[in-house]
């Protein structure tokens, strides 16, 4: 079985491809700058051209079975992964002003794959699926929504997809395990406190600006800075956002474009403030998650930097009374995760 | 030395006129529910002797609520002042401890009013009518911000770029610091432990503002407001967190005007601008106890105690041998069910709350945990003013000295 695996970001667009569930990709490929018009046309060939050559087939003669797209923004009407129908392109054209960058270049690409891939099985899958079930209490904000000229004020929490798996992973291990606290380890990490498999706490806001910090996001700050940035240096909303989502986090306190792993490494002054800043940001976050539960049975680590996962649950252990052996790292990259959710909704629909 | 004390909050002038050193209070008393118009009118509770009197007084703002107490105090000679002490919630990275008000902090302060925009300019109004009505008697600022110096580098710092974050003076100052402090040290006393090594979580749950802060061997180590007292938890007016891209969405909103978006958040935001109802949640707690709420009054109260349940797990987690969770100020003194709702399933953190002495709690300072409870659950009165009394006090004594 051949499945598609792509993953939607603002720059990038991650694909690989596998051939059952559990395995490790047989190819994988990104393109940046997808939005470009001459590189959008060329996104199905590309793919092919690549499956093609890892199947060691001739390029027309590679066909996939499955196409699943991870996106990630898809708001409250998709509770869950599903396949492709007009529906779902109808539910998508309603929230296009609520996420206009992501939902319009959704749109774009799955009418390109399913022109190209004509027939094949489309699967959405989407972070926020898993954040629909977030209880009232935590996503919303205390700003009267009559006087915000319509702007959504809903928490959603962006890492859906590896906290929804990290709460199975754990729990199939030991059913005992109800309250679990998944630290996903992305350029923009997450926390959330799942209990018997739904979110109760996440970091992230309405968009993954709020929360921890990434390697360039801000992370929480108090709303007064904004409009002190504004005031005292004279920056209109498109610079201020373009600050605190590509300048600031471990790169505007080190001054160094610096991944999480480079951070954990590094002895420089300003890395160490950096590192420690951002483990006493888990640390709050995690008793947060715990007060939301009323403990914790289990924590799960994961993203592409969970091998960080263990200096970290060493360094809660000092601080806090948590489960010891408990602690568990979930290797899965986001692509395999996504083609898992969505062949479960293809077999779920057939 | 007769001091009298004035302590704008964001919705209240408390004012008390104390006889140092002695810690005597000859009168006092409270302007209440300044500003926006709640389910009950605005009033001056003044106490002199043991006569306590309530006046009905529309209070649109702290300008309006000072000529009020000032026509109460002028009724009796005895009252004159012998100085001023003043809290002032904002000191910026400028005072790190009390000061005498002189020309050039009037102008200190002038330069940072900005930072706390409901707070200071208030307050500095105040400062002002004294130094005119009253020349030649010294005035002194008490800083909210002073308790907080000691927060650590990585707790204050915001990952911004590093050179807009100075530049700007950008960090978390901390707010409530003089309150924090002074029900810090009463709880130390109520455990007979030295305040150099009193490990606690103190809330401050005002009818106006709100905080937390996180107290390890007698020092402030964190504090749920940062840069200004708007950040943290859901207050009367204020939004407390929200995410930084919703706050770049109103200015876009309201076409760049930071004016604008400044006063929807910090003042028709939090239970206020959740609720549609009452900017105060006694109001809203007890709307919902009646049956007479409705949705929004539900989850107004529900996501209330919800923000201070998370923060106080997080704080849990960073002071490591906790002594104390200690509850103040007119929320947390008064409100058993904010103590229980925010307390209860919280076994993890050595924390069991009796519900019956909990219900009873009105003669404090009183311990509400059950025996067998690791951490002891304290209501404690705060009293600001006296602690503003002390330093106005202590800094005038040294003057003389």
């Amino acid at each position: 079985m051949n499945i598609i695996s792509i993953s939607q970001n603002v720059s990038r667009l991650e694909f690989a491809l596998f051939d059952k569930i559990g395995g490790a990709p047989l190819a994988e490929g990104e393109l940046k700058n997808w939005m470009n018009q001459e590189i959008f046309k060329s996104i199905p060939e590309k793919i092919t051209l690549l499956c093609g050559k890892t199947l060691r087939m001739k390029n027309r003669a590679f066909s996939a079975d499955l196409i699943c797209i991870r996106a990630p923004y898809g708001g409250e009407d998709f509770k869950s992964p599903e396949l492709l129908t007009d529906k779902s392109i109808k539910k998508l054209r309603k929230i296009e002003h609520v996420a206009p960058m992501h939902i319009p270049a959704l749109i774009e690409l799955i009418n390109l794959l399913k022109d190209y891939f004509r027939g094949t099985p489309i699967s959405l899958v989407f972070e926020t699926s898993f954040f629909t079930r977030l209880p009232e209490r935590e996503y919303v904000y205390a700003v009267d929504p009559g006087l915000a000229g319509g702007i959504p004020l809903r928490r959603f929490g962006y890492h859906g997809i590896f906290h929804e798996r990290a709460f199975e992973f754990s729990h199939d291990k030991d059913k005992g395990r109800s309250r679990v606290i998944s630290i996903c380890l992305e350029p923009i990490p997450e926390i959330c406190a799942v209990k018997n498999g739904n979110p109760l706490m996440v970091t992230g806001g309405a968009t993954p600006l709020e929360g921890l910090p990434g390697e360039t996001t801000c992370g929480d700050i108090d709303p007064l800075i904004i409009l002190s940035l504004s005031e005292s240096l004279g920056w209109g909303p498109e610079e201020i956002n373009k600050t605190l989502s590509r300048k600031s986090g471990i790169q505007g306190l080190t001054g160094k474009k610096m991944n999480f792993a480079g951070l954990f490494s590094s002895s420089d002054s300003n890395a160490v403030l950096a590192k420690n800043l951002f483990l006493y940001k888990i640390l709050l976050a995690t008793g947060s998650a715990i007060a939301a539960m009323g403990g914790v049975d289990a924590i799960v680590f994961s993203g592409r930097y969970h091998d960080l996962g263990k200096e970290i649950h060493t360094y809660l252990l000092s601080k806090l009374d948590l489960p010891v052996d408990n602690c568990e790292v979930l290797p899965d990259n986001l692509l395999r995760l996504t083609a898992e959710a969505g062949l479960l909704s293809l077999l779920k629909n057939k | 030395m007769k001091i009298i004390v004035f302590n704008c909050g964001s919705s209240s002038l408390k004012y008390r006129i104390i006889s140092m050193p002695d810690e005597k209070e000859i009168a006092g008393g409270e302007a209440q529910r300044i500003g926006p118009k709640t389910a009950e009118p605005s009033r001056i509770i003044h106490r002199h002797g043991d006569k306590t009197e309530t006046h009905l007084v529309e209070m649109r703002s702290h300008a309006e609520a000072m000529a009020e107490v000032r026509k109460l105090l002028s009724t009796d000679s005895s009252l004159t002042p012998d100085a001023f002490g003043h809290r002032v919630v904002h000191g910026g990275g400028v005072f790190s401890s009390a000061a005498l008000i002189s020309d050039e902090s009037l102008d200190q302060l002038e330069k940072i009013k900005h930072l706390a925009p409901i707070h200071n300019p208030p307050a500095m109004k105040i400062i002002h009518a004294c130094g005119k009505e009253y020349p030649g008697i010294p005035s002194v600022a008490v800083f909210d911000t002073a308790f907080h110096a000691t927060i650590p580098d990585y707790a204050s710092t915001y990952c911004l770029p590093y050179e807009i974050s100075e530049k700007l003076k950008i960090r978390k100052y901390g707010f409530h610091g003089t309150s924090h402090q002074f029900v810090a040290e009463e709880a130390a006393k109520m455990l007979g432990k030295p305040f150099g090594e009193l490990n606690a979580v103190s809330c401050h749950l005002g009818s106006g503002g709100a905080s937390l802060c996180a107290i390890v061997n007698g020092k402030s180590v964190d504090n749920t407001m940062g840069y200004s007292p708007l950040q943290g938890l859901i207050m009367s007016t204020r939004c407390g967190d929200l995410d930084p891209a919703l706050t770049l969405n109103l200015l876009q909103h309201f076409i760049g005007s930071t004016a604008d978006v400044e006063r929807l958040l910090n003042t028709r935001s939090g239970v206020l601008g959740m609720s549609g109802a009452s900017a105060d949640i006694r109001d809203i707690f007890s709307l919902d106890k009646r049956d007479c709420g409705n949705q929004r009054t539900s989850l107004t109260a529900e996501a209330y105690l919800w923000r201070i349940k998370k923060y106080i797990g997080s704080y849990m987690a960073v002071v490591k041998n906790l002594d104390a969770i200690i509850f103040t100020d007119t929320i947390g003194e008064l409100i058993p069910h904010v103590r229980w709702a925010v307390c209860s399933d919280m076994e993890y953190f050595g924390l069991k709350i009796d519900s019956e002495k909990n219900e009873h709690a009105e003669s404090l300072p009183v311990d509400v945990s059950q025996k067998d409870s690791r951490v002891k659950i304290l209501v404690v009165a705060t009293n600001e003013e006296l602690a503003i009394a002390r330093r106005t006090y202590s800094l005038l004594a040294g003057d003389k000295r």
